[in-house]
């Protein structure tokens, strides 16, 4: 349903509409498709991802625009593939030379979740952050337990933070397990670069995020000219209830 | 649509203090101040003030003496000088005197504080903030002293006061820090009882008051400026962000009251004038109406209810004996129908409700109508004001 404009500004305070919220059903899993990211996944009416994209922060930690050059879903044996191609605004209207070019495919079916980010540098460009940004939902989550995996593939058993953390609950992620419900597990892979968690509860955020840089490394830092960044993000969700896995 | 069936309920505690903030940087003219005042009767006003500037301190005093004899408490944020906050106190005790009449308590803030530092980043090496409590309680020794910051929690979070030295505990919060979108934005009410019960945490027993909180920014903790967003765009951490002016930021705002209910003592939603103004000189904006009718709650035994609830805000407080005042606001972009037992009358604020109905004597949620249990429509972040009868038992 098309809303006039004066209608929206009653509503929001902007003629300025969203970008299109897309709902997708895959059998048990429900999710929103918007702007390049993955957003409200659930499994059986649990949500067990809060969203997945691009994050492109500017050399003050501000957020890049990004200007959509291409946003595509191909459906086939119960699965879809999403291609979406931006380049980040370095003027108001996008008209400009883009110094970064980014392109995320995820896939996803009934029981897995991929993303693969590639970025491209055309020249070199400054940032405090690039790269993909994992948010987890607090129902489910917060005290619960979780197993993280370090890049030395040694294992740390903890729990979310019921109390709000000040500082990262978890540094040096390259997996974490967690079950939302009894019945479920979720499972994370990250490749790529090194990945922390911070409490975004702090900043009244409804989610844990996992983002890509060590904030112990300096920053901002630069992508050179030419230079290409690949990450990746694995989500897995298995049923938990029989004995057998 | 089949309706969404709300059972309201007594909650065992009472609607926390309201209040609004006022910016002394930006504060209106006297009489346009006074009008708002007098329409919005507020519980409090909590009052930003940086000492380090003459104009600001002016203000302060043109503020005292229009809130004399005003049923109206007083509480003063301050931003003080980090090398010698001594100058700016001592012309503050000149003003207020050392009972500070007329004031409920303040919050004192080196400016170098109002940055964010990573918990173990380079802290400012100027005065703290503990320093300035012990210096204010030398100079007003019977007012109450506050710890925390007249920002956002993670700044308490990560610099956190001895509570034994603190009369009150207090932050704010904005849920543009690090996305913009409406739906990420209303999700950030979906938080706040975590925040709520760990700062509680942090000073436990002690007077718990949320700061001048809205949809907005009014400063940039982790950067160097704020967003300044000419056009009106949903954008991060800016102190113009377009919501404010519309359904969306009542409807937000009834969100919040909803879950600061029985976890804070006081909460202080928007401003007079800028940075989170509830009004233009032109025109009102949704939120002054709801803010104005929900102030009329404050200390009133609370109403939730029974159901959890995912796309809609709930509250109330009783009234007298079986009826109370109930309110919903519809967080979605999507229409909704409820039924909410025991309603007789309504009352609602929506897009459909004349945007030229500024005249002060004018007020659509005073426009009660007979309802009864029939369903009610909630069109996007819409807010219906209802009369219950409370059943006596189930």
């Amino acid at each position: 349903m098309s809303v006039s404009e004066a209608v929206r500004i009653r509503r929001v305070g902007t003629p300025t509409p969203e970008t299109v919220r897309e709902r997708h059903v895959l059998g048990p899993v429900c999710f929103t498709w918007q702007s390049g990211a993955i957003r409200h996944l659930s499994v059986d009416g649990v949500e067990v991802l809060r969203g997945i994209g691009a994050v492109i922060r500017d050399a003050n930690w501000g957020t890049h625009a990004l200007h959509t050059e291409a946003d595509e879903a191909h459906s086939s044996d119960g699965a879809i593939a999403f291609t979406y191609c931006a380049r980040v605004a370095t003027d108001g209207d996008g008209s400009g030379e883009s110094p970064l070019a980014l392109e995320l495919q995820a896939h996803i079916d009934a029981t897995e979740l991929d993303v693969r980010l590639t970025l491209t540098a055309r020249e070199h460009f400054v940032t405090c952050r690039s790269g993909l940004s994992v948010l987890l939902p607090l129902a489910g989550v917060v005290e619960s337990a979780v197993a993280v995996e370090h890049s030395d593939g040694l294992v740390e058993k903890g729990h979310f933070p019921r109390h709000i953390s000040p500082s990262q609950p978890f540094f040096d992620i390259r997996g974490l397990s967690f079950a939302p419900t009894p019945e479920r597990t979720v499972d994370l892979h990250f490749e790529g670069d090194v990945f922390e968690m911070e409490d975004q509860r702090n900043w009244s955020d409804a989610s844990f995020k996992i983002y890509n840089r060590p904030l112990a490394l300096p920053s901002p830092y630069r992508i050179e000219a030419g230079e290409t960044v690949t990450q990746s993000v694995r989500l897995r969700w298995r049923d938990t209830t029989g004995a057998a896995q | 649509m089949k309706p969404i069936a709300i059972t309201p309920r007594p909650l065992e505690t009472r609607v926390p203090d309201l209040g609004v903030g006022l910016w002394a940087a930006h504060a209106p003219a006297n009489d346009m101040l006074t009008a708002q005042l007098d329409a919005l009767r507020p519980g409090h006003v909590d009052l930003l003030v940086d000492l380090r500037v003459d104009d600001e301190i002016d203000t302060l005093e043109s503020v005292l003496s229009l809130f004399r004899g005003r049923e109206c408490q007083l509480w003063l944020y301050l931003i003080c000088d980090d090398d010698a906050p001594q100058a700016g106190l001592a012309r503050l005790a000149e003003i207020l005197g050392t009972e500070a009449e007329g004031i409920s308590g303040m919050l004192l803030t080196p400016a170098a504080y109002l940055n964010s530092y990573q918990p173990d980043g380079d802290w400012p090496r100027t005065t703290t903030p503990a320093a300035l409590v012990s210096q204010a309680r030398r100079y007003w020794p019977n007012l109450a002293i506050g710890g925390g910051f007249p920002t956002y929690f993670t700044e308490l979070n990560r610099c956190r006061p001895d509570p034994s030295t603190i009369d009150f505990l207090t932050h704010a919060t904005s849920p543009i820090v690090h996305a913009a979108d409406d739906v990420s934005v209303m999700e950030t009410l979906e938080s706040l009882p975590f925040i709520f019960e760990s700062a509680r945490a942090i000073a436990p027993g002690r007077r718990y008051r949320i700061t001048t909180s809205a949809i907005g920014a009014w400063t940039n903790p982790y950067g160097k400026t704020i967003t300044p967003n000419a056009t009106l765009e949903r954008v991060t951490l800016s102190d113009n962000d377009p919501r404010q002016r519309a359904l969306f930021a009542a409807a937000w705002s009834v969100g919040y009251l909803a879950q600061a209910i029985g976890r804070v003592d006081s909460l202080t939603l928007s401003s007079i004038g800028h940075p989170f103004p509830i009004a233009e000189p032109a025109a009102r904006y949704p939120i002054f109406d709801v803010l104005r009718r929900l102030n009329i709650g404050t200390g009133r035994p609370a109403m939730g209810v029974a159901e959890p609830l995912n796309c809609l805000a709930a509250l109330g407080w009783q009234t007298e004996d079986e009826r109370a005042e109930f309110w919903l606001a519809n967080l979605t972009d999507e229409t909704c129908v409820v039924t909410v037992a025991g309603t007789r009358y309504a009352a609602v604020l929506d897009e459909q409700t004349n945007p030229s109905a500024s005249a002060l004597r004018d007020w659509p949620l005073e426009r009660l109508a007979l309802c009864n249990e029939s369903p009610l429509t909630l069109a996007p972040y819409a807010i219906a004001r209802l009369e219950i009868t409370l059943a006596h038992s189930t």
